[in-house]
């Protein structure tokens, strides 16, 4: 037995490394919980996956035009209710195809 | 082997000093220490950056919830004192170190306050002993009291620690320029510049007084659980 106040060195041999016993963690966390001890760590959520667009329209051109091109293209686009790269695309291809007609 | 949790729901109690003084003093006494520094201010981590700690003592760090149980027991495998010191928070850390617990120590300072946050942390183990059907032994210590005298809030606390059965520390860490110093220096008390820190002699009694009582209580709790099989 050790006298207080006096540890000793090496008076500590008696203490050995040895294999804690394992016991339920759900108890501790459930005797936890009922006095209010409670996690202190976010939450894990599943990260939802985010769903890309697999739209094909995703670039972009910035043109300089003339005031009433700009509002006739609306138009033409608000009047077949279709988005401004839709009726690109089809203009696009429209001319194309009178192109190689011609 | 023995696991030592320092748990307080209160902060700025003196958990981690008290965690230390008795670390530093275990491996001063040649025995293996792992100190796991569950709190994430881990002011302990810190400490062990300032200065190489004492031979035989680890300090583990960045500590989860998922991951405490598991450090315990490797720990408590491998090195002669495991010693866990807590965030000063009603947190899940606490009642899962708990399990694992061969002592609770639960500081506080001579107020009310501290000694409610106790009550909270007691009945916590209370209600563990009843999951695990397992005595797990506790005791509250005084810290940053003066060395002089016993104040009238310390009184009125032990008293009433006394009424509600608590166990308590005879030893006390008292409010001592060195204890504090540790987080500046690094190392243990006995590592402190004579010189620079006032009356060092009086606080490495302190610590001795201290670490020598839990030593002493393990082995009462040792001989007894070996006695009740």
């Amino acid at each position: 037995m050790s006298k207080r106040g006096k540890l000793g060195l090496g008076g500590l041999d008696d203490f050995e490394p040895k294999q804690s016993e394992r016991r339920d963690t759900a108890a501790a966390d459930q005797a936890g919980e009922a006095h209010g001890f409670k996690s202190r760590e976010p939450a894990r959520k599943e990260r939802p996956i985010r769903r890309r667009s697999k739209s094909a329209f995703n670039a972009q051109i910035n043109i300089r035009g003339r005031e009433e091109d700009i509002e006739l293209f609306q138009a033409i686009a608000d009047e077949r209710g279709i988005a401004y790269g839709r009726l690109f695309q089809e203009m696009c291809s429209q001319l194309q195809a009178d192109d190689s007609k011609s | 082997m023995p696991v030592i949790v320092f748990a307080q729901p209160k902060g700025g109690v003196g958990k981690s000093t008290s965690a230390l003084v008795l670390g530093t003093e275990l491996a001063h006494s040649g025995a293996s220490v792992s100190i796991i520094d569950a709190d994430p201010n881990e002011v302990l981590v810190e400490w062990s950056k300032l200065r190489e700690p004492p031979n035989g003592m680890k300090v583990f760090g960045n500590i989860t919830e998922d991951g405490i149980l598991d450090h315990i027991d490797d720990e408590s495998a491998r090195a002669q004192f495991v010693i866990v010191d807590l965030e000063g928070t009603k947190n899940l850390k606490i009642s899962r170190a708990i399990s694992r617990a061969d002592l609770v120590v639960i500081p506080i300072g001579a107020s009310h306050v501290d000694a409610l946050r106790a009550a909270d942390a007691i009945r916590l183990i209370r209600t563990e002993e009843r999951s695990y059907r397992h005595k797990i032994p506790h005791a509250v210590i005084f810290t940053r009291t003066s060395p002089a005298i016993r104040t009238r809030a310390q009184v009125a606390v032990l008293e009433e620690l006394n009424e509600a059965g608590v166990e308590i520390f005879d030893a006390a860490l008292h409010d001592r320029a060195a204890f504090r110093e540790l987080f500046a220096y690094g190392g243990g008390i006995r590592d402190l510049p004579e010189d620079r820190v006032r009356n060092l002699p009086a606080a490495i009694e302190n610590a001795e007084s201290f670490a020598a009582e839990v030593v002493e209580r393990l082995r009462t709790i040792r001989n007894q659980s070996q006695a009740g099989g």
